[in-house]
């Protein structure tokens, strides 16, 4: 009897001490995670940084890593929109879906840019009704976007909400150093973007951008929209065009032909895997600092 | 007709939702479909014309904290006049039992590939002969319960099992008769990563019903998906399903049936994409009518595929059927068409499987 109360006693306290097994999008919520959530958390990415988030497939293996999860975090603002939700369904894990305790919405807690107004519908290409969703690429944002995991963490683990939440203010103190000291290396000229994934980044070191190649997000730019943006960008002195290796690369070439501004292929989430200089958060905001001419 | 007029009422209140309702009914989810089609047949060119194959209407969000609600309503071109039928409507839940899933109400049954998707989600125009001959123009779809589990394995093993009435097999516009077996089936699905060079999903089928005069259908079959996505191109896709089936009544000797198609599709930029799908299928059981000896027999087709992707919402397709059907010792028959799509998908739409 008193064999069984000790097994049973150490069953319980390993239990207690067990880790929260958190499952996110993306590779820099993964860093984000880890950081507030320190040895309390086991954090895996399902995506690795290469894939388009807009386009990811609702993969099996996917459906497995959720379905053994305490939490999943994602960055919301419908990025991930065309396969997460399947994904939390087929997973049957009541934690993790609509309106359970571990669902963790990053965007929840940011304020994002370019909310559209007015009616919104399809004509305007694939616009995100709650607002751009790549905040992933301004360290300040990222801070931001900080609180919504310690809600989650803190409600998963409620003995730990002061570690979460101290460790939370070391993250906002990192991003917003790191912005400052980019920030001086920074110089402020005009830019461009393929598609609007780097819209927060332009915002965040104070670059002046007239906009995207797309005329609509999602769209592929024609020919005569193409001559047109060529042509503003080459009058108003831009300095260079930022754009993801998913970015077709014809499109670009011919910007680049057109306008003679430098076309810089960057990635613009955090990589996992593979030769990269983009691991963390940090490494690829040097990247895309270094990047600018 | 009564009916018919019912949903079409339901249909326009639900999509006509004043804005005051709007905020509380704001997790209810709307998206229309249409599928217009124009087959041009080479060899009868009676039908040929553009026409609307199908237009749908898809209703889908939470009914509360635990279930979630799908209605699903179909217009059908039947020899000149729209049918509209629930294609779909049933409660699900994957928050009641942990790892799984289920389903109650009417529902594309969960096997195979093809069947489970809407012809405007499927990769190619038309289906194959394994798919009409054994399931539908579409998908067979069926009143009764659908549970799924996921196994607690480190491999992912998905199991589906389904029950259902099985008054009637595939497209019926009667209420068909009590069968002495409903229609029942499992379906076990499997996944492979191979990393940056892809992903293979593939299940196994089985699919059983005896109708009310005794004719009992067993289907086996397996159906395979591999994808390569490059950034947010889907670079490499191949489908494949192999089925048999087999057909028998007391006092009589079985018919059995063997179908397969696989399908290579690759991308050949970001919007456009080329595919070629071969068909087999055969009669197992078919013989001369002079002797009872087996008649070989061979049904073929090569379709190649090509598709233009305007946008997520909006595609353009165009195919080509060179169709053989040969039976020993007659005169083969060939059968062409040249096929033209559009779909349109209209408001929201849900996440698509694997």
């Amino acid at each position: 009897m008193n064999k069984l109360i000790i097994a049973l006693l150490f069953s319980l306290s390993t239990q207690a001490q067990a880790k929260i097994k958190v499952v996110t999008t993306l590779p820099e919520i993964a860093e984000i995670v880890s950081f507030i959530g320190a040895e309390n958390v086991e954090v895996q990415s399902l995506l690795r940084g290469s894939e388009d988030p807009h386009y990811a497939e609702a993969r099996p293996d996917y459906i497995l890593k959720v379905n053994r999860a305490d939490i999943v975090c994602s960055v919301g603002l419908d990025l991930e929109i065309g396969w997460l939700p399947k994904i939390l369904s087929k997973s049957g894990n009541a934690k993790v879906q609509e309106g359970g305790p571990g669902l963790c919405v990053l965007g929840n807690s940011v304020q994002a840019l370019d909310i559209p107004e007015g009616v919104i519908n399809r004509s305007l290409g694939d616009v995100h009704a709650h607002g751009n969703p790549h905040f992933n690429l301004s360290p300040l944002k990222l801070a931001e976007s900080g609180a919504e995991v310690v809600r989650v963490l803190s409600v998963t683990l409620p003995d730990k909400k002061s570690e979460f939440e101290k460790n939370y203010d070391s993250f906002k103190k990192k991003m917003t150093e790191l912005h400052a000291a980019l920030s001086k290396s920074v110089k402020k000229t005009k830019v461009m973007e393929y598609h609007k994934e780097f819209t927060y980044f332009f915002a965040a070191y104070g670059l002046e951008s007239l906009g995207s190649l797309e005329e609509k997000p999602g769209m592929p730019p024609s020919a005569a929209r193409l001559a047109q943006v060529a042509k503003l960008a080459k009058d108003n002195k831009v300095a260079v065009l930022f754009a993801t290796p998913s970015a077709p690369h014809k499109t670009l070439e011919r910007f680049r032909e057109l306008s003679g501004i430098p076309v810089v292929i960057v990635p613009s989430y955090v990589q996992r895997g593979g030769e990269t200089k983009a691991k963390s958060i940090e490494e690829l905001q040097r990247l895309l600092v270094t990047s600018l001419p | 007709m009564k009916n018919q007029i019912h949903l079409v009422a339901l249909a326009i209140l639900l999509s006509s939702t004043p804005a005051w309702a709007q905020n509380i009914l704001q997790n209810v989810q709307t998206s229309a479909a249409i599928d217009i089609t124009a087959p041009l047949h080479f060899e009868n060119s009676e039908e040929n014309k553009l026409d609307i194959r199908s237009a749908e209407l898809l209703f889908f969000g939470p009914l509360d904290p635990t279930f979630d609600g799908t209605l699903n309503v179909a217009a059908h071109n039947e020899e000149g006049e729209f049918a509209l039928e629930i294609h779909e409507a049933y409660l699900s839940s994957s928050k009641v039992i942990p790892s799984s899933r289920f389903k109650i109400g009417k529902f594309f049954l969960g096997v195979g590939r093809l069947n489970q998707f809407h012809q405007h989600d499927w990769a190619f125009i038309s289906g194959p002969r394994v798919q009409t001959e054994f399931f539908e123009e579409e998908a067979v779809a069926d009143s009764g319960g659908e549970f799924s589990t996921l196994l607690p394995l480190d491999s992912y093993w998905d199991i589906t099992v389904g029950v259902t009435n099985g008054y009637t097999y595939g497209h019926a516009h009667d209420a068909g008769e009590k069968p002495r077996v409903p229609t029942h089936y499992i379906h076990p699905v499997n996944f492979i990563d191979f990393g940056d060079a892809g992903a293979l999903q593939w299940g196994a089928n089985y699919l059983g019903r005896t109708d009310a005069h005794g004719v009992q259908t067993q289907l086996y079959g397996l159906d395979f998906v591999f994808k390569k996505m490059e950034g947010k191109t889907l670079s490499f896709l191949l489908q494949s399903e192999i089925w048999y089936r087999n057909l028998s009544a007391p006092g009589t000797s079985a018919k059995e049936d063997m179908g397969a198609y696989i399908y290579p599709q690759i991308s050949l930029n970001e919007q456009l994409f080329a595919g070629l799908r071969v068909d087999l299928f055969s009669e197992l059981s078919r013989t001369f009518a002079s002797d009872d000896s087996r008649q070989d027999n061979l049904n073929y087709a090569f379709v190649p595929t090509l598709t233009y992707k305007h946008s997520e919402f909006t595609l353009f397709r165009a195919a080509y059927t060179y169709d053989i059907q040969q039976y020993k010792g007659e005169a083969d028959s060939l059968n062409q068409m040249i096929e033209f799509q559009i779909v349109s998908l209209l408001g929201a739409h849900p996440a698509h499987a694997f």
